[in-house]
C-alpha cells in the first residue's frame, strides 16, 4: 500500500479531475469535482440560437409532415417528403454545424450540433434519416478523408445537395462487424468492388456512401458514389417502426470505385467504423432525449384532459409515478449525455481539430458513448411503453402518437450496436483501461481496500450541497470497483465467457455514470437556487434508485463468483453495502416530482 | 422604398406566466423573451416585399432594455437590413408615451411605409399603431393579411369580421398586420452569423410613466368544469333557465 493516504487521495482527485475531462470511464474512480461538468443549462446564446432553429423547424416543417413521412410519401416532383425536409435542414446550416467553415460549415462543436439533434427527434424517421446523413455518412469523410475528398465531397453534404450512408452491416455480419465478405479488387486506376451490404439507411436515396470492403484481406473503408453502373439498392425492407425512413441492401456487382476514394489506408476499416460508431451512439442518445421529452409532454397533456372519476387521469397515484420515472431519468440522461458530448468537444479542442490523428479522443469516449446508446434507448423505450399504458386504449391506437412511438424506438436498442454489444464494449474498454493502466484504478481500489480495512469510508471533498447523496454515490462508485476487481481475480481471461457478469457490470457502470451526473446538474442548479424543490426531489430518487439497482446487480454478480464466500469477501461486501445504502421514500419523491412537473413543465 | 417594422419583446408565448409578488408585474426570473408573434409576422411581410422590389431597404424599430439586442438580431437574421433600439428600462403599459418615442425616431427615417403587428402578445392593447401613425400623420390601415405597392399606392386586404375589404393608401402609410397564411421564415444559421455584423443603433430615450399605472395583475380564474343538464330536446328548457338564472348571460 502507498504510504500517506492522505496524500495518495488528493493526488487521486487531481487525476480523477483531469479523467473526468478524458472519458475512459474516470469518473468511476472517484468523487466528480463541482464545477467540472458541464450542462445543458450553461448553453451559450449562440448554443441556444442554433437550438432554437432546430425546434422552430421540427415543429413547423418536421411535425405537420408527420403522416406523409410515415407513408414515404413524394412531393409533386417526386423528391420523397423526408428528404425535402432533410434538403431544407441543409439550407438552414442544420447538416453543416460541425463542420468546418472551409468545406461549406460552420465551424461549430459537436456539442451545438447534437443539440439540435434533440430537438430534431420529435419523429423517429426524420431522426435516423438525418443522424444517417450527418453522423456516420458524413464525419468519416471529416475524420478520415484526405483534403481533396474533403473538399469533394462535405460541401455537397453540408447543404443536403447530396445524401450519405453508412454501408458496414451484410447478411451475415451484423454485431460482428468486422467480418464482412465485401470484395474490393485494385484494377487499374478502379477498385472494383463486389458483395452486398444490408440494412442501410437511407440506401434508397442516397448519393453517396461509406463501404467497408476486403482489400487484399483487410478491411479497408471507401467512398462511394452510388448513382453508377454495377450498384443496386434492394427492396425495403418491412420493417416494425421508422417506416419513413429508408432500410434498404446496397449490391455491388463489379461497382468501380476511383483509387481516389480509399479512405484513410488500406486496413483502417476497424479504426474508421468503431470511431465513428462511438459518434453514432452519441447522437442516437441525443435522438432519444428528444423523442422522450415530446413523448413525455404529449402524455401529460393527455392525463390533464383526459377525465375519468371526474378527475384528470394524471392526477392519480400510479401515472403520476410513471410521470415522476419519466421525468427522472430524462433528467439523468440529459445530463450524462451533455456531459460526454462536451468532454469529447473539449479533447478536440485540445488537440486542434478534426483528422484521423485527433480520434483517439473519440475512442477514450467509447464507454460513455455506449453509455448513452443504451441509457438513451432504454430510457426512450419506458418512457414510450408508459405513455401507452398512462393513455389506455387510446394510446393503442394510431391517431395517437404513443403507439408510433413505441414502435419507432424499439430500433434504438438494435442499431449502432445493440445494447448488448454495447454492454459488452463498456465492460470490454473498462478492463482493458484497467490492464494498460490509462485509469488509476488500482490507486482506487488501495484507497477502498484501505477504506474497508479501517472500517471507515471519507468523502475526499467538503461539499455543502448535496453531500449525503455525493458520498452515497462515490460509496457505489467504491463498491462497484471492488466488484469488477473480484471478477477479474476470479475469472482472469474467462471473463469474456461470462456475458452475464459483464452484463450487470455494465449496468452498475450507467447507473453509477447516471447518478454522478444527476448530481453535478442537481449540484449547479441548487447552488443558482433554481428549482430547488423539484431539483432535490429528483436528484434524491435518482440516487436511490441507483444505489439500490446497483447493490442488487453486484449482489447477482457476488452471488455467481463463489459458492461459499469467505467471511472477509462477505463483511467487505456487507460494509460496501452499508455505505451505498441510501432509502428514501420514493413514494412521496414521486409524488412531488409529478406535481412540480405538471405545475412548471420543467426538465422536459 | 423604405418600409419600417416596430417590434417589441414579449415573454415567450409557450411560458406559464407567474404574477409577481407585488401583483402588479410578472415574475421575471426565468423568462426569455421573443419577437412579439404578430410583430415577427409583420417583419416577415417586409422581408418577402423587399424580396420582390429590389432597392427595398427594412428597418426595424423596437424600445426596450438592452437585451432587446437578442430580438433584435433575430429580425435582421431574417433579413432585415438594419435595426434602432430605442434603449429604456421603463415597465409601461403607457402606449402614447412609448408611441411618442418610437414616432420621433421614425419620423427621422422618413420610410414610406410603416408596419407593425396588430398588437403585442403581452399587453394586447392593439394602440401603439394607431397612435404613431396619428403622431406622424400618416394614414393608417389596420388587421392588413396582405399588400402590394400598385401604381405608387399601397393597396391592401383588411381583415374584418365579416369579410375583407381591400383597401388603397397614398404613401406614406401605416399597416398593422394581421396573422394570415404568411408564416415567419426559420432564419438559417448562416444569416444569423451575417445579423451579427448589421447595423444596430442604440439610441437611449427616457419613457415617462406619468398617465396611469397597473394596480393589480392577476390570472384567470382557473376553468371549473362543465355540467350536463340532460340529453336531446327536453333537455333545451332546463339549458335556457341556467343560461338565464345562474349564468345571467341571457
Amino acid at each position: 500500500m502507498k504510504s500517506g493516504f492522505l496524500l495518495s487521495q488528493k493526488d487521486l482527485l487531481q487525476s480523477v479531475e483531469k479523467l473526468s475531462l478524458k472519458g475512459s470511464a474516470g469518473f468511476l474512480l472517484g468523487p466528480t469535482p463541482s464545477g467540472t461538468m458541464f450542462t445543458r443549462e450553461q448553453f451559450t446564446e449562440e448554443q441556444k440560437e442554433v437550438g432554437k432553429i432546430a425546434t422552430d423547424f421540427a415543429n413547423s416543417k418536421i411535425r405537420p409532415n408527420d403522416e406523409k413521412i410515415e407513408h414515404k410519401a413524394k412531393e409533386e416532383d417526386g423528391t420523397p417528403t423526408i428528404i425535402k425536409l432533410v434538403k431544407e435542414a441543409g439550407e438552414l446550416g442544420l447538416l453543416g454545424i460541425d463542420l468546418p467553415e472551409e468545406y461549406g460549415g460552420l465551424n461549430m462543436d459537436f456539442t451545438t450540433m447534437m443539440c439540435t439533434l434533440e430537438n430534431l427527434a420529435i419523429n423517429g424517421s426524420y431522426a435516423a434519416t438525418h443522424i444517417a446523413h450527418l453522423g456516420i455518412g458524413t464525419l468519416p469523410i471529416l475524420f478520415f478523408g484526405n483534403e481533396e475528398q474533403k473538399k469533394k465531397y462535405l460541401p455537397k453534404l453540408a447543404t443536403g445537395e447530396w445524401i450519405s450512408c453508412y454501408a458496414l452491416t451484410e447478411p451475415g455480419s451484423g454485431s460482428d462487424a468486422l467480418s464482412g465478405k465485401t470484395k474490393a479488387v485494385l484494377e487499374g486506376d478502379y477498385y472494383i468492388l463486389n458483395g452486398t451490404k444490408q440494412y442501410i439507411t437511407n440506401g434508397s436515396w442516397a448519393d453517396l456512401a461509406i463501404v467497408f470492403a476486403r482489400l487484399d484481406n483487410q478491411y479497408t473503408g471507401f467512398i462511394v458514389e452510388l448513382n453508377q453502373p454495377g450498384i443496386s439498392r434492394g427492396a425495403e425492407e418491412k420493417k416494425m417502426g421508422i417506416k419513413g425512413s429508408s432500410t434498404v441492401s446496397l449490391i455491388f456487382e463489379n461497382a468501380k470505385v476511383p483509387k481516389e476514394n480509399l479512405l484513410g489506408k488500406v486496413g483502417d476499416a476497424a479504426t474508421i467504423a468503431l470511431n465513428i460508431l462511438n459518434l453514432g451512439r452519441l447522437e442516437l442518445g441525443f435522438a432519444t432525449l428528444g423523442a422522450a421529452k415530446d413523448v413525455a409532454k404529449y402524455t401529460i397533456e393527455y392525463g390533464k384532459q383526459r377525465k375519468q372519476f371526474a378527475r384528470p387521469v394524471i392526477e392519480f397515484d400510479m401515472q403520476m409515478a410513471k410521470l415522476a420515472d419519466m421525468v427522472s431519468r430524462i433528467f439523468s440522461l440529459d445530463a450524462l449525455i451533455y456531459r460526454t458530448v462536451s468532454g469529447i468537444d473539449a479533447g478536440l479542442k485540445s488537440k486542434g481539430g478534426h483528422s484521423a490523428s485527433d480520434v483517439d479522443v473519440i475512442r477514450n469516449y467509447a464507454i460513455e458513448a455506449s453509455i448513452c446508446k443504451v441509457e438513451g434507448s432504454e430510457m426512450l423505450a419506458q418512457v414510450a411503453g408508459d405513455s401507452v399504458k398512462m393513455m389506455g386504449g387510446y394510446g393503442y391506437c394510431e391517431e395517437y402518437r404513443s403507439e408510433k412511438a413505441v414502435r419507432d424506438c424499439f430500433i434504438n436498442m438494435i442499431f449502432e450496436g445493440t445494447n448488448d454489444i454495447n454492454r459488452l464494449v463498456i465492460f470490454d474498454f473498462l478492463v482493458k483501461g484497467i490492464y494498460n493502466q490509462e485509469i488509476p484504478f488500482r490507486d482506487f481500489m488501495e484507497m477502498v481496500e484501505s477504506s474497508l480495512e479501517k472500517k471507515n469510508l471519507a468523502y475526499p471533498i467538503e461539499d455543502s450541497i448535496l453531500s449525503k447523496e455525493k458520498h452515497k454515490v462515490y460509496a457505489a462508485k467504491c463498491l462497484t470497483a471492488w466488484m469488477i476487481q473480484q471478477c477479474i481475480i476470479q475469472h482472469g481471461k474467462d471473463i469474456k465467457n461470462q456475458q452475464q457478469v459483464m452484463k450487470n457490470i455494465s449496468d452498475m457502470v450507467i447507473q453509477i455514470y447516471a447518478a454522478d451526473s444527476s448530481l453535478s446538474r442537481a449540484h449547479y442548479l441548487l447552488h443558482d437556487k433554481k428549482h430547488a424543490g423539484l431539483v432535490s426531489s429528483l436528484v434524491r430518487l435518482i440516487v436511490s434508485q441507483s444505489t439500490s439497482a446497483i447493490q442488487n446487480l453486484g449482489s447477482q454478480v457476488f452471488a455467481s463468483l463463489w459458492d461459499t464466500p469467505s467471511q472477509k469477501k462477505q463483511e467487505e461486501w456487507n460494509q460496501l453495502c452499508s455505505w451505498a445504502e441510501y432509502k428514501e421514500n420514493i413514494f412521496a419523491l414521486k409524488q412531488e416530482i409529478a406535481k412540480a412537473t405538471l405545475e412548471e413543465g420543467l426538465f422536459i | 422604398m423604405k418600409i419600417v417594422v416596430c417590434v417589441k419583446r414579449v415573454p415567450d408565448t409557450a411560458l406559464k406566466v407567474k404574477i409577481g409578488s407585488d401583483r402588479k408585474s410578472i415574475e421575471k426570473g426565468d423568462v426569455e423573451y421573443i419577437v412579439s408573434p404578430y410583430d415577427e409576422i409583420a417583419v416577415e411581410h417586409a422581408i418577402r416585399f423587399k424580396e420582390k422590389t429590389p432597392g427595398t431597404e427594412v428597418v426595424v424599430v423596437t424600445l426596450g432594455p438592452a437585451d432587446s439586442e437578442k430580438n433584435m438580431r433575430t429580425c435582421l437574421a431574417m433579413g432585415a437590413d438594419r435595426g434602432i433600439l430605442l434603449q429604456s428600462n421603463a415597465d409601461t403599459m403607457d402606449s402614447f408615451n412609448v408611441a411618442k418615442a418610437l414616432s420621433d425616431a421614425i419620423s427621422q427615417e422618413k420610410p414610406d411605409l410603416v408596419l407593425f403587428g396588430i398588437k403585442a402578445t403581452d399587453t394586447d392593447s392593439s394602440q401603439v399603431g394607431a397612435i404613431v401613425s396619428m403622431l406622424l400623420g400618416i394614414p393608417f390601415l389596420s388587421t392588413v393579411v396582405s399588400f402590394s405597392l400598385e401604381n405608387g399606392k399601397i393597396k391592401a386586404d383588411s381583415e374584418v369580421e365579416s369579410g375583407h375589404l381591400v383597401l388603397q393608401s397614398t404613401i406614406p402609410c401605416a399597416l398593422s398586420i394581421q396573422k394570415s397564411n404568411v408564416d415567419p421564415r426559420i432564419c438559417s444559421l448562416i444569416n444569423i452569423r451575417k445579423a451579427k455584423q448589421k447595423e444596430l443603433k442604440i439610441v437611449p430615450v427616457d419613457i415617462p410613466n406619468d398617465h396611469f399605472e397597473i394596480e393589480k395583475m392577476e390570472l384567470p380564474a382557473e376553468r371549473t368544469g362543465g355540467k350536463i343538464v340532460g340529453h336531446g330536446p327536453d333537455a333545451v328548457k332546463e339549458l335556457l333557465r341556467l343560461l338565464h338564472e345562474e349564468a345571467k348571460v341571457i
